[in-house]
């Protein structure tokens, strides 16, 4: 990935905060990584790209979960993830309005 | 739709994006070992019975033997299932990589638990009815440390005796 990427939202886990069709600006370079940020991270098996909120931090591992805990495969399926698995921090949002 | 919506819309176009997926594949993150324990102990009281069963003397009681022994034992099969198939749930949708490495004897307790609830189905020997519900149990502690929880070990209050593990 680039430094600085588009990456475009599917599902629907992370609503309301992000809808399917929403745009995200996605650095991966020079961020430092808080609870309550929004990142784009790889699925530790299924290797497919999600974006989900740190829930909290624990010993250097990511607690990840959606903001739509009901519809959610996060940390409470595939378990902490390391700083390798997080492709980049979203700094920006472009809304998806029907 | 905003302008810049619509520019990376029209860019797309042309070079596709990543896309990230806000996903689900349905974890209720319901989950608990308390229906294996009770499966556990419904084996124990299956067994309890078969071997409370009196030799059959006149026609009558040879039916009623045979109706009894039946029942017990489908009981018996089902409840043995499922505790193989609560721990089988919990071990595989529940327990992650770092729990393993906090109780690393996970794997073997789950294993035991396969062929206990397995040797449960095809006999009626009461001590690996026993081993099967203790090791449940030990399972149930570990379930409850992960989430940071202490656990009390209670007289269960069922006609097949012994305990019970809860979360305090």
């Amino acid at each position: 990935m680039f430094p600085l990427s588009i990456v475009r939202v599917t599902g629907h886990s992370m609503e309301p905060s992000f809808v399917a069709g929403d745009y995200v600006i996605v650095s991966a370079i020079a961020y430092r990584l808080h609870a309550g940020d929004i990142v784009v991270l790889r699925h530790p098996v299924s290797k497919q790209l999600l974006i989900k909120r740190i829930l909290r931090i624990v010993k250097n591992r990511y607690d990840v979960r959606g903001d739509h805990e009901m519809h959610s495969t996060d940390s409470r399926t595939f378990g902490l993830v390391g700083k390798e698995q997080i492709i980049g921090k979203v700094l920006k949002r472009i809304v998806y309005k029907k | 739709m905003s302008a810049l919506h619509s520019f990376f819309r029209f860019a797309e176009q042309v070079h596709p994006f990543q896309v990230a997926s806000a996903h689900c594949d349905v974890p209720c993150g319901i989950y608990d070992p308390h229906t294996a324990q009770i499966a556990a102990h419904t084996v124990i009281r299956m067994i309890q019975l078969i071997q409370d069963m009196h030799e059959p003397i006149t026609p009558a009681e040879r039916l009623q033997y045979a109706h009894a022994i039946a029942r017990y034992t489908a009981v018996k099969e089902e409840h043995a299932e499922r505790c193989k198939q609560e721990i089988r749930i919990l071990w595989g949708d529940y327990f992650k990589p770092e729990h393993l490495k906090q109780f690393p004897e996970l794997h073997d307790l789950v294993w035991k638990v396969m062929k206990l609830g397995s040797k449960a189905r095809q006999g009626i020997d009461m001590n690996s009815a026993q081993e099967l519900l203790a090791t449940i149990q030990q399972i149930a502690v570990i379930f409850w440390k992960t989430k940071e929880l202490e656990t009390v070990r209670m007289k269960a209050p069922y006609p097949s005796g012994g305990e019970i593990i809860l979360p305090r």
